[in-house]
């Protein structure tokens, strides 16, 4: 209701005081309220970090800087440097990058191939739903970092498109199993049916009608993929059977950390692990706060 | 109705095959604990035993595999190396030597008895070295040693003549070659036979057995050896290749002895528990290049210009921490070599660049090197575990690739010969007589395995192997050096230190030895070491 403001007019009332008017605006505060503000602005300061990699670098990330050997530290090499003396501090931004690539690279083949495979079982007859489901629990029951080392052993010279299609290739059976039951919850409703009448065809019903239904309940676990896929990078390159070590990245300045761990050097454990640890926990916080948002909606019916 | 009894058809099934499983779990189990614990480490006494960790063998078997350090603890030769490394009497009592007939005349020792208790005799010799000088299905790196092996004979059990076609320097140093048991070994293929993982020899340890899953292999000291008789009395060789896993073996008393990288060596400096033994060797990392392959065969002109744009010195303070010394030359630590005229490549950016234009390469457009169409790019496999020469190769490309020349380095798990790669880092010593290069340069030879072909450093290796007297000799090899450098095959970058790190209680290692390919020959005078731990 609009204040009145003409004098002739006075508000009478018991009890009536003069409220002053909360000036600033509550809106933005509230709707921060509970979301992981903190982890968001971590992560766009690594992200962004790993974008303008070549402007924040101090030092050439592939260099090596034979007289500043197993650096602690200092002004000059912020991280300190490692054995053959590469700036840890230049290689954690452009590391980031192939990390950071590789988990969403894995993400966009996971989130393809668990969905598409999620509404074909979801939308199919029973038999052939239970086939497909059995051959993917079958897949599933083999572990995932042996069904890797199978695939990496096949493919020969990873690259960092190479070793994302892999972990993409063996990391979707979770999500298409989330997308068959949701889509199975759907499948009946009275627009899918319409169009399915109408002779509409699989993608256009897949992209129009199912994916905006079920896309909250899934988003939870496509934010988590990407994390899982930078770790699973990391396992792989420490175990020296992920990216060469020439090809920096976050995984493969871990797989120095033997070497590190001997020589008694720290900084080149303790940084890429920490900028790894933060970026994952960065990533599964925000995936948690839409999985909160996502089951909420059902109780305010 | 009917599909009830089905249902519970199949859960009896499944009860079954449950119960059948568990039983064979609970029945293995059973064997398990039944089996006397003879190798559990629990149980077991370690205080007389050495622990090594060492190279990955697949075959112990002298003529096979030349830079181990099994194949001398297990074989035993005619001669054997001092700790100076001149050959001396081992198997053979003595031996005489006619200079007009080239023939050497061995008295073989009385009452040496084979591992198993057989007696060795004179056939013993004769076999191994009609293996050598006849067989032609022997793929051995070594046979180039005794082309001029003319004839083997034995008079008799205790006696055998060997006969040159033509005088030899060094042929007393090959009759130090392990001897192989002609009863365990005749009429089969010597390079697959299952006597290389179960071997019987003359010398003084024993092989027990080869626990091929957990990479071991046990020996026992020799009581019947002919000389004396070692101290320790067991060995456990560990097969690891990885350098860092060998450095944490000693760390966690996992291992008692082993050859590390300069770096991980250092760390155990000034530490009480343990050792540090420095060894001289004669090894050297070099970037060998293939000339069966197409590059170098067009290019085989541009090898030792790459020697002015890679920093030897610092890749020795920095990759070896200082323990090394830059190379120029395969031979120059031997006491025949070391021809400073042949130190032709300072390190040298601008000459680097005036000599690649005179040989007509020209920088294209992404800055690298181009000439008739090529580029100068060229692949170089290392294996990854081997970090020292990881970083030796990841340096040099770097350095290379700062002046224009692209060499990729492709880390393998295994060495591939068929890949097509263009080289690799190698490693090569002659930590005795220099003619120990000849299998390696000379056009042809049995070590030649990257093809090098060079008529004036055939010839001299040649004349070198033929001539007599050290002072001549040492002429002849420093006119190979010179050549060498002037059409060389490998890029040299170092030789190292052989960096031996022990627990404390482990003493005798005797460090007047210049060691071999791999820091070879740490036991050369094993029989002498004490454990007390």
């Amino acid at each position: 209701m609009a204040e009145v403001k003409d004098p002739r007019f006075q508000v009478v009332g018991i009890n009536w005081k003069a409220r002053p008017q909360t000036a600033a605006k509550p809106v933005p505060k509230r709707r921060l309220a509970g979301k992981p503000v903190f982890a968001f602005v971590l992560l766009l300061a690594i992200v962004l970090g790993c974008l303008f990699a070549g402007q924040l670098a101090n030092h050439d990330p592939s260099g090596y800087y034979l007289q500043n050997l197993n650096e602690a530290p200092d002004s000059s090499f912020y991280f300190g440097t490692d054995s053959l003396g590469r700036d840890i501090y230049s290689m954690i931004w452009y590391g980031g990058r192939v990390s950071l690539s590789i988990g969403l690279m894995s993400m966009v083949i996971i989130t393809a191939l668990g969905i598409t495979y999620g509404c074909i079982s979801g939308l199919a007859n029973t038999g052939v739903d239970a086939v497909m489901m059995r051959i993917m629990e079958m897949a599933n029951s083999i572990p995932t970092l042996l069904l890797l080392l199978l695939l990496m052993s096949v493919i020969g010279k990873a690259n960092a498109v190479t070793l994302a299609a892999a972990i993409g290739v063996t990391g979707w059976f979770a999500l298409a199993r989330l997308v068959r039951s949701e889509v199975r919850q759907i499948r009946n409703s009275e627009y899918v049916l319409a169009a399915r009448c109408m002779g509409v065809g699989f993608g256009r019903i897949m992209t129009r009608h199912l994916i905006p239904n079920f896309v909250s309940s899934i988003l939870f676990v496509i934010i988590a993929s990407i994390s899982s896929s930078i770790s699973m990078e990391s396992t792989l390159s420490f175990l020296g059977l992920g990216l060469p070590v020439d090809v920096i990245s976050w995984g493969s300045m871990l797989s120095l950390a033997n070497r590190a761990l001997l020589l008694n050097t720290w900084w080149v454990i303790i940084i890429p692990g920490v900028f790894l640890l933060v970026t994952l926990n960065a990533i599964t916080s925000i995936g948690n706060a839409f999985r909160k948002g996502n089951t909420k909606k059902p109780s305010n019916l | 109705m009917k599909k009830s009894s089905f249902q519970r058809a199949c859960s009896l099934l499944l009860a079954l095959v449950l119960t059948v499983s568990l039983a064979a779990c609970g029945s293995q189990n059973q064997a398990g604990e039944s089996t006397p614990a003879s190798g559990s480490p629990e149980t077991e006494d370690l205080s007389h035993t050495l622990i090594y960790a060492g190279e990955s063998e697949s075959t112990i078997n002298p003529l096979l595999n030349s830079h181990d350090e099994l194949p001398d603890l297990i074989f035993s030769g005619l001669m054997k190396y001092d700790g100076n490394g001149t050959p001396v009497c081992d198997l053979a009592k003595d031996y005489t030597y006619d200079d007009t007939t080239f023939t050497y005349t061995f008295t073989l020792r009385d009452g040496v008895k084979w591992h198993d208790g057989q007696s060795f005799t004179a056939d013993d010799v004769v076999y191994t070295y009609d293996l050598l000088t006849q067989d032609q299905s022997l793929s051995s790196s070594i046979t180039s040693n005794y082309e001029d092996v003319s004839s083997v004979t034995a008079p008799d059990a205790a006696t055998v003549v060997i006969q040159l076609s033509q005088y030899n320097a060094a042929m007393l140093d090959y009759f130090t070659i392990g001897i192989l048991p002609k009863h365990l070994t005749e009429g089969q293929d010597i390079n697959t036979m299952s006597f290389n993982q179960t071997p019987v020899g003359t010398g003084r340890y024993k092989f027990v057995s080869w626990d091929t899953a957990g990479g071991m292999i046990r020996l026992d000291r020799n009581t019947d050896y002919y000389d004396k008789v070692p101290n320790i009395e067991h060995i456990i060789y560990k097969t690891v290749s990885v350098e860092s896993t060998k450095a944490t073996m000693l760390q966690s008393g996992e291992a008692d002895l082993a050859w590390l990288n300069a770096k991980y060596a250092d760390s155990f400096r000034g530490n009480d528990k343990y050792k540090n033994i420095d060894f001289k060797t004669a090894d050297y990392r070099a970037i060998s290049m293939d000339f069966s392959t197409d590059f170098w065969k067009n290019n085989s002109d541009s090898i030792g210009v790459l020697n002015y744009a890679i920093d030897k010195d610092t890749i020795v303070k920095s990759v070896l921490d200082g323990r090394g010394v830059a190379a120029y030359s395969p031979i120059q630590l031997n006491r025949l070599g070391g021809n400073t005229q042949a130190d032709i490549y300072p390190y040298d950016l601008t000459r680097f660049a005036a000599e690649m234009e005179k040989l007509g390469w020209v920088k294209g457009s992404d800055g690298i090197y181009e000439r008739n169409g090529e580029k100068f790019h060229f692949t170089v496999q290392v294996r990854d575990y081997e970090e020292e020469r990881v970083d030796i190769a990841n340096l040099c490309a770097s350095q290379l690739k700062a002046v224009g020349v692209d060499m990729e380095v492709d880390l393998v798990t295994k060495f591939d010969w068929d890949a097509g790669y263009n080289g690799f880092l190698s490693g090569y010593a002659a930590q005795f007589d220099p003619d120990m290069f000849y299998k390696n340069y000379v056009t042809g030879a049995s070590d030649n395995t990257m093809h090098y072909s060079n008529p004036t450093v055939d010839n001299l290796l040649s004349e070198g192997r033929h001539t007599e007297g050290d002072e001549a000799r040492r002429t002849i090899y420093q006119q190979f050096e010179a050549a060498y450098a002037q059409q060389p095959g490998v890029v040299l970058v170092a030789f190292l230190d052989g960096c031996y790190v022990s627990v404390a209680g482990l003493s005798g290692l005797d460090t007047t030895r210049v060691l071999g390919h791999h820091a070879v020959g740490v036991m050369w005078n094993i029989e002498n070491w004490t454990l007390n731990k």
